[in-house]
């Protein structure tokens, strides 16, 4: 967590990209918490059987793990004020990265605001799940 | 209305069609519109005046409590870590402060609408959403959801007929206070209701 400020936030700056690696577990645990127990995010029998290669990454876990992202940049005293995505590809369990780049910054109300592209990639580095977000950061003297 | 092109991604045309959602002021292709048109005077509108009649419609609303425990839990799937057992440090009992993902509030599905909406499709896909946060989520909140629909439109694609709705979803908190909306678009196709 960086508790990154207002003031030292650049256009085209923005958080460290976050790699990782979704795994089966994960889908699991994400069902379980999530309530959303669709087969084709747990059971590859089935998945295999709907037409895809394999298991596939919840929607709204992608958008949780965008979310992740920028609450660790934003820390505790941060806030995500909006968020939207947009689902345009398929999945898989597997290495994955989320990236976020600053297009815009602003004072409204004595509260410095930044917004965000946001894009979920897959292992081959295409965007499957653009978005956007707008955060509020600390600034300096609060 | 007009109609976006399918952008021919190997993963299906469904998923262009979420994207297309979002998109419907793109430039349309004429070949995209006739074909949109001939499917269309052959089956004719999915849409029935009783799927109109849910514009506006609100779900009964759920109250849910957010535990530590959940949040811990979410958290742990967010993080794709092992989920807390008894006395999991990460629990944090009596500490009301601990701060939940905001995306927690997927998990607290809403009520189906009564009567239920006439589903013509099997299958479903989430097409994307939008959130506004109005101001953390922890332990010891109780949220009320209602899902309010806010339009139903269809489109035809690779995959034959599919039916939008966009709802909304509201947060409250128990003061009454607005803790977040989301809106959400998904998506049914494929298979009849009921023939699976």
């Amino acid at each position: 967590m960086t508790n990154v400020m207002f003031e030292d936030v650049e256009i085209g700056g923005g958080p460290e990209d976050v790699a990782q690696v979704v795994t089966a577990r994960q889908l699991v645990q994400y069902a379980a918490v999530s309530q959303d127990f669709t087969p084709i995010h747990y059971n590859t029998e089935y998945a295999r059987g709907a037409g895809h290669d394999d298991i596939i990454i919840h929607g709204a876990l992608k958008t949780a793990l965008l979310s992740q992202m920028l609450a660790d940049w934003t820390g505790d005293i941060g806030a995500i004020k909006n968020l939207e995505t947009s689902y345009r590809g398929i999945d898989y369990a597997g290495p994955v990265t989320c990236s976020g780049t600053v297009t815009a910054k602003r004072v409204e109300d004595s509260i410095g605001l930044v917004d965000l592209d946001l894009e979920f990639k897959n292992a081959d580095g295409v965007v499957t799940t653009p978005g956007k977000a707008t955060v509020a950061l600390t600034m300096r003297g609060d | 209305m007009r109609y976006a092109p399918a952008t021919g991604l190997d993963v299906g045309g469904l998923h262009d069609v979420a994207h297309v959602s979002y998109t419907l002021a793109e430039p349309t292709m004429a070949t995209e519109q006739f074909q949109f048109d001939s499917a269309r005077e052959k089956l004719g509108s999915i849409i029935t005046d009783e799927m109109r009649s849910f514009i506006g419609a609100e779900s009964p609303p759920i109250t849910y409590r957010v535990s530590h425990r959940e949040i811990a839990r979410f958290n742990a799937a967010i993080r794709g870590v092992l989920p807390p057992i008894e006395n999991d440090p990460r629990l944090k009992v009596g500490d009301h402060r601990i701060e939940a993902n905001p995306l927690i509030l997927r998990s607290f599905i809403t009520a189906p609408f009564v009567p239920p909406f006439p589903e013509p499709f099997h299958d479903v896909l989430d097409g994307g959403s939008r959130f506004n946060f109005f101001r953390p989520i922890v332990a010891g909140d109780e949220i009320t959801v209602v899902r309010k629909m806010q339009e139903v439109f269809e489109k035809n694609g690779r995959f034959g007929p599919m039916l939008f709705k966009v709802t909304e979803v509201s947060y409250t908190g128990s003061s009454g206070q607005l803790v977040a909306t989301q809106e959400s678009t998904s998506i049914s196709y494929g298979r009849l209701a009921g023939s699976v």
